[in-house]
């Protein structure tokens, strides 16, 4: 046996194929380290077997609960993952040029997030082979039809924005053809990430629309500017805050677990600073939004803002999100001293993650926890193992993904001459 | 959905869903396919790009 491990390098030697320069661990310990992800993917194909042969009772959704954490989940990870059309968009069309060693990093960031949210999502709709019928026989009174188009138009253009990363890989690149194609698509960039910023504009708005438009639901529902409620903007707005602190959360931790440096502390500390002003932003917003439907909309309702927090839903969730994760980040992450810092930078990128995580898990789950009929009572919800087996789609994916783009892609192009 | 099924409706709900989805796949596969057809012209012309690595 440590005679065939001894071996083992003559066989399956991968070094040819990382990028240049750079370090990467043994095939052997490599493939150790992707039965993390391809346990996750196990369990995600029991749950989602179980589902698509057995139905939708093998969850804990019910005629109270229409969404649950499949979408709670899809929710937080689109709005995580807009670090990948915004800082596409800040580095190609606004030419913020500082950002560009960390732009791959937030596309591969981006796609996994958008696919893996699609994949799971074929789950979600039950019969995934007439997925299509979204596109044929569209509602377009519909705040999720635009979500449904504008969400797997803008996972082509991630793939599209991906293909170039793929293609400079150091062996694929000697093909005279991909290398050619890769250098082309590198110099039309602008257009697929202009692209990317219009369809993730609508799609992240109207994820927040759907929300503002339900009323019969007075925990979500919002007045707003035309056709467009005040849900709409602020998950945009929420969305380009966090996005860029959920890139360069992912890539400390690989550069923690990793052990090498991936990208200079300066283009960390630009994100930071782009997330944490954005966040102010977002908050002030967010802020004036929460008492505007506290003191204003919802006593004209008839409704008091005592009516929609109950246990275990209760007010701790709106000072977490509001407070904990919300100011405190954004206050932090404007300080430069705080930006400074490895760990204080992660702490208030970390909290900032959370808090649109929580955002969309109370938008989801606590407005359809309330009861709006006389009759009806006050319910909470857990999700079935099945349905946390589907969720591990997104990590298991994700994981798998990004490690073989680490280890084989030019994804951090500073890598090289921060570890000589 | 395309103009000619049964369920199209020339309302504005249907022109500005489809016709700025349409307009956008165009502008991407439009970029991409003059993409391709500029790669095939390089290499006819032996401009081909060259790995830095």
């Amino acid at each position: 046996m440590r005679r065939w491990f001894d071996d083992l390098p003559k066989y399956a030697d991968d070094s040819s194929w990382w990028p240049k320069g750079t370090k990467r661990c043994r095939p052997e310990i490599f493939l150790i380290w992707l039965g993390l992800p391809l346990t996750l993917l196990a369990y995600f194909s029991v749950g989602a077997v179980l589902c698509l042969a057995l139905g939708l009772n093998q969850t804990n959704m019910n005629d109270y609960f229409a969404f649950g954490v499949w979408i709670v989940v899809d929710l937080a990870v689109i709005g995580l993952g807009a670090g990948a059309f915004f800082t596409s968009f800040l580095n190609y069309v606004v030419g913020k040029t500082e950002l560009k060693p960390i732009v791959n990093a937030a596309v591969l960031i981006g796609f996994i997030c958008y696919v893996g949210a699609i994949l799971m999502l074929g789950i979600d709709i039950g019969q995934p082979i007439r997925g299509w019928f979204g596109f044929w026989h569209a509602n377009v009174h519909s705040m999720l039809t635009e979500v449904m188009f504008c969400i797997t138009t803008y996972a082509i253009v991630l793939t599209i924005e991906l293909l170039p990363s793929v293609l400079d890989n150091r062996r694929i690149s000697r093909v005279p053809e991909f290398g050619t194609f890769s250098h082309n698509l590198h110099t039309i960039m602008i257009v697929f990430a202009a692209a990317g910023t219009f369809l993730s504009f609508f799609h992240q708005g109207s994820l927040g629309g759907m929300f503002g438009v339900l009323y019969a639901r007075p925990f979500a529902a919002r007045g707003g500017l035309g056709i467009w409620p005040w849900t709409f903007f602020l998950f945009i707005m929420s969305a380009i805050a966090v996005g860029p602190s959920f890139t360069t959360m992912v890539v400390m931790i690989t550069e923690k677990i990793s052990g090498r440096k991936l990208t200079k502390h300066s283009v960390k500390m630009l994100m930071g600073k782009i997330s944490g002003w954005l966040l102010v932003v977002y908050m002030v917003f967010k802020s004036a939004d929460t008492l505007w439907w506290a003191y204003v909309k919802l006593p004209a309702a008839g409704l008091t803002f005592d009516n929609m927090y109950h246990a275990p839903y209760g007010f701790w969730l709106l000072w977490v999100e509001i407070g904990l994760c919300g100011w405190l980040p954004a206050l932090m992450l404007v300080q430069e001293k705080i930006r400074a810092s490895y760990g204080w930078m992660f702490l208030a990128m970390l909290l900032a993650c959370i808090g649109i995580t929580l955002n969309r898990f109370v938008f989801t789950i606590q407005s359809l926890a309330l009861p709006v009929l006389p009759f009806e009572k006050f319910y909470s919800y857990l999700p079935s193992w099945q349905e946390w087996g589907i969720a591990s789609l997104v990590l298991g994916f994700g994981l798998l993904v990004f490690m073989l783009a680490y280890r084989y892609l030019p994804i951090f192009p500073q890598e090289p001459e921060l570890n000589d | 959905m395309f103009p000619f099924a049964y369920e199209w409706i020339w309302d504005i709900g249907h022109i500005i869903f489809f016709g700025l989805f349409y307009g956008i796949l165009s502008v991407i596969f439009g970029t991409l396919t003059l993409t391709i057809l500029k790669t095939m012209l390089d290499l006819w012309a032996g401009h081909i790009h060259e790995p830095e690595h």
